[in-house]
């Protein structure tokens, strides 16, 4: 089975989980720009990372045949600071032009505050004035739902965002619909204790199609499991689905969504 | 399916252009008085294209035969074979949740805002068929739109506490 990982925060695993995922069939990894579990002091920790995501990390996943892009982004969780938000996007240009940039990712909302709202629009605009794809974090449990709805609201606004070019990441049973509705394409994150289950996205991709989803594990340095989309697709097996059902979940889908990048495109996945 | 197909669908059944809308085009089926929204998308999922069908009383279209050959209808497990896939680990998961309820119950009170969100998300589960997980992801849900002031922490703790904090 082949399967492209398209969120994972390879930073925070070690190495061995790259072996791991290789030999689960893995062919590519995107790893979008997150916090890092403390807010950074200044902007030019930020340099630091974006040139850790763009140098050093395909470095380290080539090793083991991965293909590794990334995203680049301030996340929300980091977004209450609108001066050093100012500072860290005003930094990311001169980083879009690295052949392993997808676009900007992860952006969206946590908490669902103005600070984060107006941080999101400056990155959804710095997307479209660079001609980027978008990758959007949603936020977490109790205020998945609202910020969900807020951030649609922010991109149906700017008239320049194409909403196919665009994935709205860990929706769930609650979410994916109008998010599909809108055009967008649709990511669920599979983890122990929050998001979705196996069990519980492919009851998702049963109900609502699976044109514009993708599964990813987001594995980063809390609870949670790089080989989560290797296990999912065990999961549809043991239901019955075909390969070529499984294989368009777990590959094409992401390569169709992530092939609207050249760079990713003239990769040959 | 794309837009053009399910518009033919929806004319073949008997089905009328009512209105254009925003973003929406709006059908009418006048034998029975019903009316839905369709996107103006070039392709329409296949959830939203079995609703519309619903919302116009007709029958939900049918796939190519090629196009069931890649992409079956994949709920098609009987319920014995739901049932022999995952019963088991549903029982686990029950007794987990009542004797969690049990050990929320020994500590005594006080108890705080996640355990009323919980017993209300319970609740969900007799709710109607196929939106349980939906209803109660709903239950735990902020519902109110407009954005707060500042955010005081980062995490999120699993239920709503309501507009006033408990």
């Amino acid at each position: 089975m082949r399967y492209i990982e398209p969120h994972a925060h390879m930073v925070s695993r070690v190495t061995d989980d790259y072996e791991r995922m290789a030999l689960a069939g893995c062919e590519a990894v995107c790893e979008p720009a997150f916090w890092a579990g403390f807010d950074r002091s200044s902007a030019a920790g930020f340099y630091d990372y974006f040139s850790q995501l763009t140098d050093h990390e395909p470095r380290r996943a080539a090793k083991y045949g991965v293909k590794h892009f990334t995203w680049l982004g301030l996340n929300s969780k980091e977004a209450e600071d609108v001066k050093l938000a100012e500072e860290v996007i005003g930094l990311i240009p001169q980083f879009l032009n690295r052949p392993n940039v997808l676009g900007i990712g992860e952006i969206g909302l946590n908490k669902n505050s103005r600070n984060e709202l107006r941080v999101l629009e400056m990155q959804v605009d710095l997307a479209a004035r660079h001609g980027q794809l978008i990758l959007v974090h949603t936020p977490h449990l109790e205020d998945k739902l609202k910020g969900t709805r807020l951030i649609l609201d922010v991109l149906k606004s700017d008239r320049r965002i194409q909403p196919e070019r665009v994935i709205i990441d860990h929706v769930e049973e609650h979410t994916v619909e109008m998010v599909l509705a809108a055009g967008l394409w649709a990511g669920m994150t599979l983890y122990p204790e929050t998001k979705c289950t196996p069990a519980r996205a492919v009851d998702i991709l049963e109900t609502y199609g699976r044109e514009r989803l993708w599964l990813n594990s987001a594995c980063d340095w809390g609870r949670s499991d790089p080989l989560a989309v290797p296990k999912t697709a065990l999961e549809m097996k043991r239901r019955g689905h075909p390969a070529a059902v499984v294989d368009q979940v777990v590959y094409q889908n992401p390569a169709r969504f992530l092939q609207q990048c050249p760079k990713f495109k003239e990769s040959g996945l | 399916m794309k837009r053009l197909d399910l518009i033919r669908h929806l004319e073949h059944h008997g089905c009328e252009l009512l209105r254009e809308g925003g973003n929406h085009t709006i059908y009418v089926n006048r034998a029975v008085k019903k009316v839905s929204t369709i996107p103006r998308h070039r392709e329409i999922i296949e959830f939203t294209a079995r609703k519309i069908c619903k919302d116009l009383d007709i029958p939900r279209p049918q796939t190519s035969r090629s196009q069931q050959q890649i992409f079956p209808h994949t709920n098609d497990m009987t319920q014995q074979q739901v049932l022999d896939l995952y019963f088991l680990e549903a029982r686990h998961q029950l007794v987990e949740i009542a004797a969690f309820l049990d050990r929320v119950e020994r500590a005594g009170p006080p108890a705080d805002f996640r355990a009323q969100a919980f017993a209300e998300a319970v609740k969900m589960l007799t709710g109607p068929a196929g939106n349980k997980a939906r209803e109660v992801l709903l239950a735990f849900s902020d519902p109110t739109p407009d954005p707060i002031a500042a955010a005081t922490t980062k995490a999120a703790c699993g239920a709503w506490p309501g507009p006033t904090p408990h």
